[in-house]
C-alpha cells in the first residue's frame, strides 16, 4: 500500500517538475562535467590554458588575494567580474547552477531525500561572521582561511584526494581480474589506455595530506544532514559575499496572491528557505533552482524583472552586533597568531615549486607574497608529473596549510616540465619559458657524507651525479685513493656538490639508493651565505 | 540482524565465520602492486632464458658477410640503411609475423636531438621502417627514462613525430609488468626484474647513441639494456660485471649504435652543444659486444678500457678484438 502511495506522488511531481526546474539540472550537470574534464586535463603535458578557470570566476578568492597581496589581479579579476555581473542582475545563479559543489551537494540531497532536521540551527549564519574573518584576516596579509572557498575545496579534494583514490582502486580491480581471468595483456593494455588518458596512474599518486582532505570535504557533505545545502546557505563564504551582492537583484520572485491557494508546496520544496510561511521572498537566500516555480500547482510563482517596490521583501541584513563580533575575532586571532611559533616555524627543507615569489636573501627565504597569493586550490599538486610537489601539513607553519611543497624523497622538479606555473590561477607561481624555469634556484644539494655509499662502503654509485640534469653538472666526481678499514687500498669516484651549479631540482636525492632518508638532500636556497 | 534481542551464539558463531571469511578474500584487494613472480609467457623463439646457451664458437653465421659495418655519411636515414644492408640486410634478423622491440637510449625528457643525449628520431624511424617492410607485425619503441614521463622522453627526442609516421608503437610502461628473470649464466646478478614485452618480443633491436658516462666510461649497446630493467640505480655498485650479466638474459639481435652525434664530456644528460661532436656515423652489428668494440675507437678509446666489453668478450657474449673482427668501412 505505502510503495503505491509513494508511486503515485512521484508521477504527479514528475508532471510538475518538467521546464526550468530540468533545465537547470542539465546546467548544473554540465557544468559538473566541465569541471572534472578540466580537472582531468590538467596533466603536465596537455593544454593548461583553460584549466584553472572554475577558480578564475571566484570573486571571494580575487578579492581576498587582492586584499592580502595588496595588487591587483588584472587577469583574475577579469573572469570573475563575470560572476559579480552575473549575481546583480540575477541574484545567487552561480550557487545554484554553476558551484560544482552546490551540484554534488544537491545530488546527496536528491540520493538521501534529506530534510530539515534541525530547524534550530538555521537560524545562525556562519556565512557573513567567515567573511568579515576572512576579510580582516586579509588586511593582516594572511589568506589561509581561503582552503574553505567551495572552488578551492573541490579542486583540491578531486585533484588530490580523489584522483588518487580512482587509481588506487583501479590497482585492486586489474590486480583482482589478473589473478581470476588469464587475459594479462588485455587488462594491462587497458590501465594503459586509461593511464594514456590521464584518469589514472601508475604507481598511483599520493598526496601527504590526502585523507585530512578528505576529510574536511566530509564534513562539508555531512552537514547535509543538519539542512538540504545547509553549507551553501549558512557557512560557506562565497556564499556569503554572493548574498550581499544579490540583496536587490533585477531578476527576481513574485507571488500572485490572487491565484495562491495557500498549500504550502513551495515553502516544502525551497531548499534555502528563501520563501518562508508569510510568503515573502528573501531574495538573497534564493539560488534560483526554480523548485517552487516548477511545482506550484496554481502557478501562482513567477520569475520576472522587477523593481523592488513591488513586492513584499524582507531585507537580507547581517546585524550589527554579528558583524562587530566576527570582525573582533578576526582581528584577535590575527594579532595573536604571530606569537605562535606554530604559525611561524620556517623548516630548512622548504623548497617551493620554481616560479614561486620568494626572496632569497642573506637572512631567509622570504615567502610572504607566495604564501599570500597562494589561495591553496592544488592545481600544481595535481599537474606535477612527478607527484613531487606536495601540500604542507605543519611543517612550515600552521599558517602555510597546504600550499605546496617540494618533497624530493617523493618525486623531483622535473627539468622538462614547467606546468605548475602555467596552471596557477592566481599567479602565485610564475610562468616561467622552460628556459627559465631550468635556470631557476629552488634549493641547495649538500651531501651526508655519514651515509653516501662511496664514503661509507667504499664502493663506486654515482647516480647522483649521473643523473644531474643542469649542462654543467652540479655534481661532480673526485678520484680518491684511499685504505678501507680492512687495509685494501682502493680507488673510487665520491661525488661533490658544486653549489654554484645547483639549481636544486631534487631528483639526486630522488634517485639515491640509500634507503628512506637519502644521502644527498636539498636544503632551502637560503642555507647558502 | 535484530539489534533488539540478545545475541545468539549462533548467530555470533554465524556472524564470525562471515568476518573470517571476509578477511581472507580481502588481501586479493591488497594496495601493493604486486609482480608476476614468474611471468607465463617468457619462452619465445628465439630467446631461451632457461636453459645456458653454449659459448658461440663462431660469433656470425655467415662468413662472406662482414661482422661490423661502419657507414659514415649525410643523410642519417640512408646510412642507416645502408649499414643494416651490409651486415645480411634487415630480413636476416626480422622474420615476418615477428614482434620487434626498438630500443633507444632516451635517458631523459627535455633534451632536443641536437644535444646528442637521445637517440637520432631518424635513425629510429629508419629502423621501424625497414622491420615493417621485412613483415613484422608490430614494432614497439621502449624506454623508461629517468627523468621525465616516458611520453615526455618519446616526444622531446623527436621520435614521437617522426617514427608514429612509419607505424611505430609506444610502450608507457605498468609496474605490474616486470618480470622476475633468473640469471644463470651471470656472474654477480642471480635474478633481476625485466620488463615482460622485452622477454616476449621475438626479436630486440638495440639502437644506442655513443656518448660519455662518468662511472661506465662510455654508454653503448651494452649498457644500453639497462633501460628495460627496474632498480636501475643498484646496477652501479657493480656496473661493468652487472651490464655484462644483464646482457647474458637480454639479447641485442641487432645492434645499430648510433654515432651521428656524440657526446664527449658531461655524460650521460649533456646539455651544452661544446660537448658535442659530429662523426656522422652508423655502426651496425649483429654482436652487441663488437658494435661497442668499434664505437669506442671514436672516442680515441679502445675495447680494454670500458670494463664490460672487456668481460662480454671473458663471459663469451661476442668478440671485442678488433683484428679478429671483419669490419666494412663505407663513405657515402
Amino acid at each position: 500500500m505505502r510503495l503505491k502511495k509513494k508511486k503515485e506522488k512521484t508521477k504527479i511531481d514528475l508532471a510538475m517538475e518538467e521546464g526550468w526546474r530540468n533545465r537547470r539540472i542539465l546546467v548544473q550537470s554540465f557544468f559538473f562535467l566541465l569541471f572534472l574534464i578540466l580537472l582531468f586535463q590538467t596533466t603536465s603535458d596537455a593544454p593548461l590554458k583553460l584549466v584553472n578557470l572554475f577558480i578564475r570566476f571566484d570573486p571571494l578568492a580575487a578579492l581576498i588575494i587582492s586584499i592580502s597581496s595588496r595588487s591587483f589581479l588584472f587577469k583574475f579579476w577579469f573572469w570573475s567580474l563575470i560572476t559579480v555581473a552575473l549575481t546583480l542582475l540575477l541574484g545567487r545563479v552561480f550557487c545554484g547552477w554553476v558551484c560544482p559543489l552546490g551540484s554534488l551537494l544537491d545530488f546527496f540531497n536528491y540520493l538521501s531525500n534529506q530534510k530539515i532536521r534541525f530547524k534550530s540551527a538555521l537560524k545562525y549564519n556562519f556565512g557573513t561572521p567567515f567573511l568579515v574573518l576572512l576579510l580582516t584576516f586579509a588586511f593582516f596579509s594572511n589568506s589561509t582561511f581561503l582552503f574553505l572557498d567551495p572552488l578551492v575545496l573541490m579542486e583540491r579534494t578531486f585533484g588530490s584526494t580523489f584522483y588518487s583514490a580512482l587509481s588506487v582502486f583501479s590497482q585492486w580491480f586489474s590486480n583482482l581480474l589478473v589473478l581470476i581471468s588469464p587475459l594479462h595483456n588485455l587488462i594491462d593494455r587497458a590501465q594503459i589506455f586509461l593511464i594514456n588518458q590521464g584518469l589514472i596512474t601508475d604507481p598511483p599518486r599520493f598526496s601527504q595530506a590526502s585523507s585530512l582532505i578528505f576529510l574536511i570535504f566530509l564534513g562539508v557533505v555531512a552537514m547535509n544532514f543538519i539542512a538540504p545545502r545547509y553549507w551553501c546557505r549558512n557557512i560557506c563564504p562565497l556564499g556569503a559575499l554572493l548574498a550581499l551582492l544579490s540583496k536587490t537583484p533585477l531578476l527576481r520572485k513574485s507571488l500572485n496572491l490572487k491565484l495562491c491557494n495557500d498549500c504550502g508546496k513551495c515553502l516544502k520544496n525551497c531548499r534555502f528557505s528563501s520563501v518562508n510561511n508569510k510568503r515573502v521572498n528573501a531574495d538573497a537566500d534564493c539560488v534560483l533552482c526554480l523548485n517552487c516555480y516548477a511545482r506550484c500547482p496554481q502557478k501562482a510563482v513567477n520569475y520576472n524583472i522587477a523593481l523592488p517596490q513591488n513586492l513584499r521583501q524582507t531585507n537580507y541584513d547581517p546585524s550589527r552586533r554579528e558583524f562587530l563580533t566576527s570582525l573582533a575575532l578576526g582581528v584577535g586571532i590575527a594579532l595573536i597568531s604571530p606569537t605562535d611559533y606554530l604559525f611561524l616555524k620556517k623548516n630548512p627543507f622548504t623548497i617551493r615549486p620554481p616560479g614561486s615569489r620568494i626572496k632569497i636573501t642573506s637572512s631567509g627565504v622570504e615567502e610572504s607574497e607566495f604564501l599570500t597569493k597562494c589561495s591553496r586550490c592544488g592545481l600544481c599538486l595535481k599537474v606535477c608529473p612527478t607527484n613531487g610537489l606536495q601540500p604542507a601539513l605543519l611543517e612550515t607553519g600552521l599558517a602555510n596549510f597546504l600550499t605546496p611543497v617540494l618533497k624530493p624523497r617523493i618525486g623531483y622538479c622535473d627539468y622538462s616540465c614547467n606546468a605548475c606555473g602555467k596552471v596557477c590561477p592566481t599567479g602565485a607561481i610564475e610562468k616561467l619559458s622552460l628556459k627559465e624555469k631550468q635556470k631557476r634556484v629552488i634549493g641547495l644539494a649538500y651531501i651526508d657524507e655519514k651515509r653516501c655509499i662511496p664514503y661509507t662502503e667504499y664502493k663506486n654509485c654515482t647516480v647522483c651525479e649521473e643523473v644531474c640534469p643542469v649542462s654543467k653538472k652540479a655534481i661532480i666526481l673526485k678520484k680518491v685513493k684511499t685504505i678501507t678499514p680492512f687495509g685494501e687500498k682502493v680507488s673510487l669516484l665520491r661525488p661533490k656538490v658544486l653549489r654554484k651549479h645547483c639549481t636544486g631540482c631534487g631528483i639526486c636525492e630522488n634517485k639515491c639508493p640509500v634507503p628512506y632518508v637519502a644521502a644527498i638532500r636539498i636544503y632551502s636556497p637560503a642555507l647558502s651565505p | 540482524m535484530n539489534l533488539n534481542s540478545p545475541l545468539k551464539r549462533r548467530d555470533f558463531l554465524h556472524y564470525l565465520f562471515k568476518i573470517i571469511l571476509l578477511a581472507l578474500v580481502a588481501p586479493v584487494f591488497s594496495c601493493e602492486n604486486k609482480v608476476r613472480e614468474e611471468p607465463t609467457v617468457i619462452k619465445s623463439k628465439k630467446q631461451n632464458t632457461s636453459e645456458t646457451p653454449p659459448p658461440p664458437k663462431k660469433p656470425f653465421p655467415s662468413q662472406k658477410l662482414p661482422d661490423v659495418a661502419i657507414v659514415k655519411g649525410k643523410d642519417f636515414s640512408v646510412i642507416t640503411k645502408k649499414a643494416i644492408d651490409e651486415i645480411g640486410g634487415i630480413k636476416a634478423f626480422v622474420k615476418k609475423g615477428d614482434k620487434v622491440i626498438v630500443k633507444p637510449n632516451l635517458c631523459m625528457a627535455g633534451r632536443s636531438p641536437e644535444y646528442a643525449v637521445t637517440t637520432h628520431p631518424l635513425v629510429v624511424a629508419t629502423v621501424v621502417k625497414l622491420c615493417y617492410q621485412a613483415g613484422a607485425s608490430k614494432v614497439f619503441v621502449f624506454d623508461v627514462p629517468f627523468n621525465g614521463t616516458p611520453i615526455g622522453a618519446y616526444k622531446d627526442s623527436g621520435i614521437y613525430k617522426i617514427a608514429r609516421k612509419v607505424g611505430a608503437e609506444f610502450i608507457i610502461p605498468l609496474k605490474r609488468r616486470y618480470a622476475r628473470v633468473s640469471f644463470p649464466q651471470g656472474r654477480d646478478i642471480k635474478a633481476w626484474l625485466i620488463y615482460q614485452d622485452v622477454l616476449e618480443a621475438d626479436v630486440f633491436i638495440n639502437i644506442p647513441i655513443a656518448k660519455h658516462h662518468s662511472l661506465a666510461g662510455l654508454t653503448l649497446g651494452m649498457k644500453n639494456v639497462m633501460g628495460v630493467i627496474k632498480n636501475r640505480s643498484q646496477i652501479h655498485w657493480n656496473i661493468h660485471q652487472r651490464i655484462a650479466d644483464l646482457n647474458t638474459v637480454i639479447k641485442s639481435h641487432l645492434t645499430i649504435v648510433d654515432a651521428t652525434r656524440i657526446l664527449v664530456r658531461h655524460g650521460p644528460t649533456g646539455g651544452s652543444l661544446k660537448d658535442v661532436r659530429h662523426p656522422k656515423t652508423v655502426i651496425a652489428s649483429a654482436n652487441v659486444v663488437a658494435a661497442d668494440s668499434i664505437a669506442t675507437t671514436l672516442f680515441k678509446k679502445t675495447w680494454k678500457d670500458i670494463g664490460y666489453i672487456r668481460l662480454g668478450q671473458e663471459m663469451g657474449l661476442g668478440v671485442a678484438d678488433l683484428k679478429k673482427l671483419k669490419i666494412s668501412r663505407i663513405n657515402l
